[in-house]
């Protein structure tokens, strides 16, 4: 059998394994080092395998993880969910379809701290879907704006999808969180437009609220801008380079500790679970690291992506039509998968393929997370409407995936925009 | 007693865990405090190094323990009962296929290079002692993974870690 049918046989079997509900870093792992054994030898594949586990375990630059873990995870102890939010409907309440404006700017303003998706849409949904509900939003707007307001948090620095993706193909994360911003922006600006757009020919949609005075919204303000203070220096000192992305993430986590214990929001039983809650994710991410490194090991080895490679580049597709494809695939895969296993999954076969296209790697890492994003609202898997269908569990899921339909158009517009605009993207890093 | 074994080395996992991580919040923020004030603290990195490898230790038996990993929910909620019950049997018999690997791998990295007394350049921290509580966290993982599955090939019910905390709590 030659080495490059074991390599398509692995994805098929990796993709069995993941369907039986193996765990994601399980079975990428599990398929690399079966693999590794069959492609070299069976003990070539142990040392390789227990190389890579000890290698990624005492990476410095793994740090990152954890520390932005532990801020996000203080931050939600701390209540900055609800602060976000009361800001932005202080300020946009008053206009149509405001609060579902107000639930995206929140989102905007959470995502900042939150770094995941999820996250940001079960601890938004809490605060706004009933604050929506009680002036009369309709249940589609309410928990739409919501379950799409979540993506936002995904590009907006310090996102937990960048650093997986940083880590995975070697890009500075620094680069990668510059990156972010302007797509992050005008994502919840496409978000907002469309709000307007829907509500303007549907204004029973979103009925407007008391205007707040000047003084309720400075009150508002005040309250979220010591964590605002915090991002900005720490993803300011990242990108103007002050600190690596470990001293940045440390830098967050122990400034969200210091402002929990200021506000006497941080309670030593929060403060516990939010260690807890640190390390679990922490582990589960260590092994889709490792097991996404041991099977891109034998990826390489199998020299798959070589031959696709060879493939598209003989068919003469350009760089566009290589980027279609790619996010074709990911819309389909996101159908099916979530947005971790797409990732593992699909970049020890992608990346090969785009850098010897010539795509810049820190834009395709913006284009896939924005991609991934997108499968997080679209049916049948669309793991944020769930997410939001259980905290509103009086609203149909038929009705979210409704009320998800226009920021889904807004999502495929501003990806087409991403795609034909790469500077969008680019811009920040080029500047570092 | 062995729930109570199980039990015991989550705890310590978990200690060891939180506190490594406050360790490198700590540790990396004065070190960066120091760099700016002209205060450098040398080997700050190699101490962060060794407590991160402390903290993907604990984490990965935390997770484990604590059925956190994460999967893809495919076809297992698409299936009945009788068939979950099936593909999580197997799901678990390939997970520990992977993790005694990794163990078994770092266990042969611990013997080749035992005799060289890595070192961390500039304090001079050992290595091995890492190299074998990263062992030690995949291996009981892998036990643990263990234990799982046979309580499910024998019908027992499975009372994880976890679930005793929470009704701790």
């Amino acid at each position: 059998m030659s080495p490059e049918l074991m390599g398509y046989i692995g994805f098929f079997v990796m993709l069995a394994l993941l369907a039986i509900g193996t765990p994601i870093g399980f079975a990428l792992g599990l398929v690399g080092f079966v693999g590794l054994g069959f492609l070299i030898t069976w003990e070539a594949a142990i040392i390789k395998v227990g190389v890579i586990g000890f290698d990624i375990a005492t990476n410095y630059e793994l740090g990152v993880l954890p520390m932005f873990l532990l801020m996000a995870h203080v931050c939600f102890a701390t209540g900055a969910s609800r602060a976000f939010f009361d800001v932005a409907a202080r300020f946009w309440g008053h206009r149509r379809g405001g609060l579902a404006m107000a639930s995206v700017g929140g989102c905007a303003g959470f995502g900042a701290v939150s770094g995941s998706s999820l996250a940001t849409a079960a601890t938004m949904g809490l605060v706004a879907i009933p604050e929506m509900r009680k002036h009369n939003y309709a249940p589609a707007l309410a928990a739409g704006s919501v379950a799409a307001g979540g993506t936002v948090g995904s590009l907006i620095p310090p996102s937990g999808m960048l650093i997986v993706y940083g880590i995975l193909t070697e890009q500075s994360i620094g680069r990668l969180f510059a990156a972010g911003v302007l797509p992050g922006l005008t994502q919840a600006l496409f978000y907002l437009f469309a709000i307007v757009i829907w509500c303007g020919f549907r204004p029973q949609l979103g009925p407007a609220v008391d205007k707040s005075t000047w003084k309720e919204r400075w009150e508002a303000l005040k309250k979220t801008s010591d964590i605002t203070i915090l991002v900005i220096f720490v993803i300011g000192g990242l990108l103007l380079g002050w600190f690596t992305p470990t001293e940045s993430g440390a830098l967050g986590a122990f400034g969200a500790v210091a402002i929990g214990l200021v506000r006497g929001k941080l309670t030593l039983s929060s403060f516990k679970k939010a260690l807890v809650d640190t390390l679990q994710t922490t582990g589960m991410l260590y092994a889709i690291i490792i097991g996404a490194f041991v099977l891109s090991t034998f990826i390489a080895a199998s020299g798959v992506t070589d031959q696709v490679s060879e493939l598209i580049l003989r068919g003469d597709a350009s760089q566009l039509e290589i980027l279609i494809g790619i996010m074709i695939v990911f819309f389909f895969l996101g159908m099916f998968l979530d947005g971790m296993a797409m990732m593992a999954l699909t970049i020890p076969i992608f990346f090969p393929i785009i850098q010897n296209a010539g795509i810049h790697p820190i834009w395709f890492g913006i284009l896939l997370v924005r991609t991934i994003e997108i499968a997080m609202i679209t049916p049948p898997v669309g793991m944020n409407v769930f997410v939001i269908q259980g905290i509103a569990k009086d609203i149909s899921l038929r009705t979210i995936f409704g009320g998800v339909m226009p920021f889904l158009v807004a999502d495929i517009l501003h990806l087409a925009l991403l795609i034909g605009v790469p500077t969008l993207s680019l811009f920040l890093p080029n500047m570092m | 007693m062995m729930e109570k074994i199980i039990r015991l080395v989550e705890a310590v996992a978990r200690n060891i865990g939180a506190f490594s991580l406050l360790a490198v919040m700590l540790l990396v923020s004065l070190s960066v405090a120091g760099r700016h004030l002209s205060i450098p603290l040398p080997g700050s990195i190699e101490i962060a190094e060794v407590l991160i490898a402390l903290i993907a230790s604990a984490s990965f038996i935390f997770a484990t323990f604590q059925d956190k990993h994460a999967i893809a929910r495919l076809l297992i909620d698409h299936v009945s009962m009788k068939t979950q019950a099936l593909l999580e049997k197997l799901a678990t018999f390939f997970s520990i296929v992977i993790c005694l690997s990794i163990s078994y791998g770092s266990m042969w990295l611990i013997i080749d290079v035992w005799d060289l007394f890595e070192e961390t350049p500039l304090l001079l921290i050992p290595i091995v002692p890492f190299r074998i509580i990263w062992f030690a966290a995949t291996f009981l993982g892998s036990l643990y993974l263990l234990r799982v599955l046979l309580h499910l090939l024998t019908g027992k019910k499975i009372t994880r870690p976890s679930a005793s905390l929470e009704a701790e709590s």
